[in-house]
């Protein structure tokens, strides 16, 4: 199972331009600027699990019980 | 503002008419909310009558129910009959008012509970500290200086302000728990699923809890008593009969295998919080700290969870009108909608790993404890923060404890200890998924001990 490479680096503007024309959302520079700084806040959080190694049978959960 | 159990027990006796009690509250509210900004709707024709119709039945000779009187509020998003549910957004103040109650809201009515208003709160029930840019900051009534903590600021701050007995509120990552701690209240967050959010507007629905707030352990048992059963109309709610707490509440703590959590949750606590865990343990007699694997991940996840989810959510109404949106939360359920699915995927399955550690801990211990907040209430308008040498976020920051707790759905009571210089800080009484009744026995062994209470806040 590889893991992420924590060194590559995301051109997140693109994908920001890309995903925000998938949903027909209108973002002005001030408002790209700050979701932007948003995804990458987000980035550095989900590493953190991203590359926590689960077997394959750690099945999703989507309607949890406790 | 007496305690819950306190105001039922003088209607039942008929030193004071469930009206009589309601007027007080609506005084109190009407004078003192004015300074505190916890109420965003007062009900009080609706409070009257069913004040009115508590003292109806007591003279006709009903046995009146067990919150007989009682008034109590909700935070702002939970339905109320013909009021518009706002969830502390601006972009609600256009909806239609709600047809019905929530289903909490109704089992509470049959209680005789009398419901006089619905509360402040972070909008989309997405922060930490209730600073609400339309609605205003809810001030906390320890300090007005200082947030009431969040999302659910206004219900906690009426109970300490002493508006209300008791209130309603949700948790996702901590929305009970943060606002308990830095507000001095006694809060219970149940096991997900355990109570039903019907009527409720959702945030994150994998993670949404709700649950009461109230000044002491009897009243939370004796709410939740009323609270629980399964619902339907809630397909996150389990079809579980209510497990009452009051019988086992004066239980003691003598029976428990108590633990404190050390590593991830002593990392993120500054002295102060450390000190109210370490109180607790003493109390509680807890002989072990111990380590909860992979906290910090967990609270990563939790934290992606909550972007997509909600980004989700809210997504067609960010199109319709995305100026409209709170200026503190825009650009993260912006952000959220946008993650890559496989993240939100990861996770989740993440979730489903920590929950196996947690149940490996809960075969050797049955509570353990930790801070409730890194620290005591932070000043309305701080952006920065430092606990033990790191500069953090506040918003998103003060909710590092609570959030790996949450993510798995186990039950905890916040009970309100308080720092050196007299500001309130909570610790989490933490159990095994349906283990309520564990929870809030230690809430009482603390109360009982003097080191945890909930007095009615002297600024109003």
């Amino acid at each position: 199972m590889a893991a992420m490479n924590p060194d590559t680096k995301a051109d997140w503007p693109a994908y920001i331009d890309t995903m925000a024309a998938v949903h027909d959302l209108r973002l002005d520079a001030e408002r790209r600027a700050a979701v932007l700084q948003q995804m990458t806040n987000i980035e550095a959080l989900a590493h953190r699990f991203l590359d926590f190694p689960l077997e394959a049978e750690v099945e999703i959960a989507p309607v949890f019980r406790p | 503002m007496i305690s819950a159990a306190a105001c039922a027990a003088r209607v039942q006796r008929g030193e004071v008419s469930a009206l009589e009690m309601t007027e007080a509250a609506l005084a109190r509210i009407s004078t003192g909310d004015r300074d505190i900004n916890s109420f965003t709707m007062v009900t009080a024709e609706r409070a009257r009558a069913e004040a009115r119709a508590v003292d109806a039945a007591r003279a006709s000779g009903d046995v009146l129910p067990p919150l007989a009187g009682v008034p109590y509020a909700v935070k702002n998003l939970f339905d109320i009959k013909n009021e518009i549910t706002l969830a502390g957004a601006k972009i609600r103040m256009g909806d239609a008012p709600a047809a019905a109650d929530a289903a909490l809201i109704r089992r509470l009515r049959a209680a005789g509970a009398v419901l006089t208003g619905a509360l402040n709160m972070d909008a989309y029930a997405y922060g930490f500290t209730t600073e609400n840019s339309y609605f205003g900051a809810t001030r906390n009534p320890r300090d007005p200086g200082r947030v009431a903590g969040g999302s659910s600021g206004g219900s906690a701050a009426a109970v300490a302000a002493g508006f209300a007995s008791f209130t309603l509120a949700s948790d996702t990552n901590g929305s009970i728990r943060v606002p308990s701690s830095f507000c001095g209240v006694f809060g219970l967050k149940p096991t997900f699923g355990r109570l039903t959010r019907a009527g409720s507007f959702p945030f994150v629905p994998s993670l949404d809890h709700v649950g009461p707030l109230a000044r002491s352990a009897e009243d939370l048992a004796m709410i939740y008593d009323v609270l629980q059963g399964p619902d339907p109309d809630d397909p996150a709610c389990a079809m579980r009969a209510a497990e009452p707490v009051m019988p086992t509440l004066r239980s003691g703590v003598e029976d428990l295998r108590v633990a404190v959590l050390g590593d991830y949750f002593y990392q993120w606590a500054d002295a102060d919080a450390r000190a109210a865990a370490e109180q607790a343990a003493v109390i509680l007699g807890a002989t072990e700290m111990v380590g909860l694997a992979e906290s910090d991940r967990a609270r990563a996840a939790a934290f992606v969870i909550t972007a997509a989810e909600s980004g989700a959510l809210y997504l067609d109404e960010l199109r319709e009108h995305m100026d409209d949106f709170e200026p503190l939360s825009r650009d993260r359920l912006i952000a959220g909608a946008l993650l890559p699915a496989a993240w939100y995927v990861k996770a989740q399955r993440f979730r489903r790993w920590y929950q196996e550690e947690a149940r490996k801990l809960f075969s050797r211990y049955d509570l353990l404890i930790a801070p409730a907040t890194p620290r005591v209430a932070t000043d309305i308008g701080a952006e920065r923060m430092v606990i033990n040498g790191v500069e953090l976020p506040v918003r998103p920051s003060l909710g590092l404890l609570t959030q790996p707790i949450s993510l798995i759905g186990l039950p905890v009571a916040v009970a309100p200890l308080w720092s050196a210089v007299g500001l309130p800080l909570g610790v989490q009484l933490i159990a095994a998924p349906w283990r309520e009744d564990i929870c809030l026995r230690a809430a009482w062994v603390l109360e009982q001990s003097g080191i945890a209470h909930s007095p009615v806040s002297s600024v109003t």
